[in-house]
């Protein structure tokens, strides 16, 4: 799994949101069995204790949970990952009306520039 | 109990303060990030714990007791040096660590050493500086201390030696054990580090969380560094 | 802890010393082998003269070959116990050994173990490389003699010779001592710390030779003409040499002590690693 860490945001939120992704795309698949911490942030080039508090974090959400026997597993609960999708996509796409916001673009002007995009 | 406390520590080098009263305690369960430009006193600190070097005024203490025979048991040191004998062949220095540290995990480091290629019967004098500085590193990490010292451990390497190094730090982390890494170098080891101290000419001039910073400033620890030593006479 | 010092500083010093013993045994036993091939290449066959001259010429020149293995071993000794010290505690080896759970007194005691045991090593490897060599049944006859010969019995001298050997040890401590604490004050030093410790090595030096000045004019001081007059049995001049052995080598175990006590502060509470 590729880790694009950035710099300047707190690392344990990037690592949520990472984790959430490759839970989202598949790549950490419904109730497979998760990594231990330290292997995952051996990987990420980050500090056990941030990933901990980043599997905290996502255990709160519900996208993740512990066993006592099977360990740390993805949920298996498909509606909890696609209100995850939904949420991720919502915040992408309140980044886009920002980023247009700042061009000069109100939101019917936005939204134009996109259907006549579509259209082309 | 903190595993590595400060009190007031001091100690001058001729005239000059190299620790003026620093203040501090780490607990363990972190990879602390002791950072500051040359000359700032993060070396004189690392000597100073490992009783390389006797304070001037206040106190350090390791795990509640000054350094002494038995801190230097529960202490594992990476100094900036290499400080093996050349004539010493790979499984000679495994069987002083084995001697003198009641800690030392054998298997884990040659384990180690067979993945970067390091034969037992191979002689120090015939590798480069960078297996040199690696193999340091790995019997320094296996030991199951309760304090790692690490001075400088990726200054001057490549970036693969860099990732490699960092790599080790984080999977020989344990819980109960704290890691302290003094280097100038902090984007490099930012996401590795828990917490930060800024260290400049003797004294403790920060002392946050990395994400604390990164959030409260929206910048990197690397780019707040810069500001804060920007306007310092090291420049 | 202090035997796994040792053998550390064991492996470390042997790796050089017993090849040159060795070296310098071998020598021996070949010069010894040669000298007698050509004492009886020139008996056997008179006539053959270029064999025997060759003989000798290959004998004289292990011979001197010999001469140079022993000196070697006996400067070698001095020189690895120098050597081992300032490798130990001056260079960068001793970020390993300072932060060795191991008391300072330990790691001295070691160093100072190892030379002396060499001291011993080269003496005795100089001496048996001279059996080897000279020994034949004349001198082992006059060896006896001497012991029969002698005004004192053999239980006097055999305690005389021990006395002298037990004094040369304790003079050869306080000599690596003194060698020691000269480095450790030398490490010290911010800058030119090999040039301390010579200057060190040689302040001592004065100050052992005034001392010794001082002490000798005062034993005159005290008139010892009618002591020495005293001297007519031969056990009363065996006590008189046991005293003087002992009383100087009491005096020289004070300064070794003195140098210990040196060395070890320096190292313990002035350690200066760059």
């Amino acid at each position: 799994m590729q880790w694009h860490i950035r710099s300047d945001a707190p690392v344990y939120a990037q690592l949520v949101e990472h984790i959430t992704l490759a839970i989202i795309t598949g790549e950490f698949s419904p109730g497979a069995r998760l990594p231990s911490v330290r292997e995952l942030a051996a990987d990420a080039g980050v500090n056990p204790n941030t990933m901990q508090r980043a599997f905290a974090e996502l255990e709160r959400d519900g996208l993740v949970q512990t066993q006592r026997t099977a360990g740390r597993t993805v949920t298996d609960d498909a509606a909890r990952i696609e209100r995850a999708k939904q949420r991720l996509a919502a915040a992408s796409i309140e980044a886009f009306w920002e980023a247009m916001r700042r061009l000069g673009y109100d939101r019917d002007a936005a939204l134009a520039l996109l259907k006549n995009r579509e259209g082309n | 109990m903190a595993i590595l406390e400060c009190r007031a520590l001091t100690k001058h080098y001729g005239g000059a303060p190299a620790l003026d009263g620093v203040d501090l305690s780490i607990e363990p369960g972190g990879i602390v990030g002791l950072l500051g430009p040359n000359g700032s006193g993060k070396t004189t600190l690392l000597k100073l714990a490992n009783g390389l070097l006797t304070p001037d005024g206040g106190e350090i203490l390791i795990d509640g007791r000054a350094p002494s025979v038995e801190t230097k048991r529960i202490v594992s040191y990476l100094p900036e040096r290499t400080y093996f004998s050349d004539w010493m062949r790979v499984e000679q220095l495994l069987d002083l660590f084995s001697d003198f540290y009641a800690d030392f995990d054998r298997a884990a480091a040659e384990d180690m050493l067979a993945r970067m290629g390091l034969e037992p019967k191979q002689r120090i004098k015939e590798m480069s500086k960078g297996m040199r500085e690696k193999m340091q590193l790995i019997l320094v990490m296996s030991r199951r201390a309760k304090l790692y010292l690490l001075d400088e451990p990726i200054g001057g390497v490549d970036p693969a030696t860099r990732d490699y190094i960092l790599h080790t730090i984080i999977s020989n982390y344990n819980p109960e054990a704290a890691v302290v890494i003094s280097t100038h170098l902090i984007a490099d080891v930012e996401n590795v580090l828990d917490e930060v101290i800024f260290l400049n000419t003797g004294r403790v001039v920060l002392r946050s969380t990395v994400d604390a910073i990164r959030s409260e400033q929206g910048k990197s620890v690397d780019a707040v560094f810069r500001e804060v030593f920007r306007c310092s006479e090291n420049y | 802890m202090l035997g796994k010092l040792l053998k550390q500083d064991f492996r470390a010093t042997a790796r050089v010393m017993l090849p040159v013993c060795l070296i310098a045994l071998i020598l021996a036993a070949f010069t010894r082998g040669c000298a007698a091939l050509t004492k009886s290449a020139a008996a056997t066959a008179p006539w053959r003269l270029q064999n025997a001259d060759f003989l000798s010429f290959v004998t004289n020149v292990l011979g001197v070959l010999f001469v140079i293995s022993l000196i070697a071993v006996l400067v070698l000794a001095f020189i690895l116990m120098v050597w081992r010290f300032y490798r130990s505690f001056l260079t960068d080896e001793g970020y390993l050994m300072f932060t060795l759970p191991v008391t300072t007194a330990k790691l001295v005691l070691s160093k100072l173990i190892v030379a002396l045991v060499w001291f011993v090593v080269s003496i005795a490897v100089v001496v048996l490389s001279c059996v080897i060599v000279g020994a034949d049944s004349r001198v082992i006859e006059v060896f006896y003699n001497v012991e029969g010969s002698a005004p004192w019995s053999g239980g006097q001298l055999r305690a005389v010779l021990l006395s002298i050997f037990a004094f040369a040890l304790i003079h050869e401590t306080t000599f690596c001592l003194q060698c020691y604490a000269s480095m450790a004050i030398g490490q010290s030093h911010r800058r030119q710390k090999e040039l301390m410790s010579v200057v060190f090595f040689f302040v001592f030096y004065i100050a052992i030779q005034i001392l010794s000045s001082i002490g000798l004019l005062t034993i005159m001081g005290m008139n010892p003409g009618v002591y020495v007059e005293k001297l007519v049995t031969p056990d009363a001049v065996y006590r008189f040499v046991q005293t003087i052995l002992w009383s100087f080598a009491g005096v020289s175990a004070l300064i070794a002590v003195i140098f210990y006590g040196i060395t070890h502060r320096m190292l313990k509470r002035k350690l200066n690693l760059q």
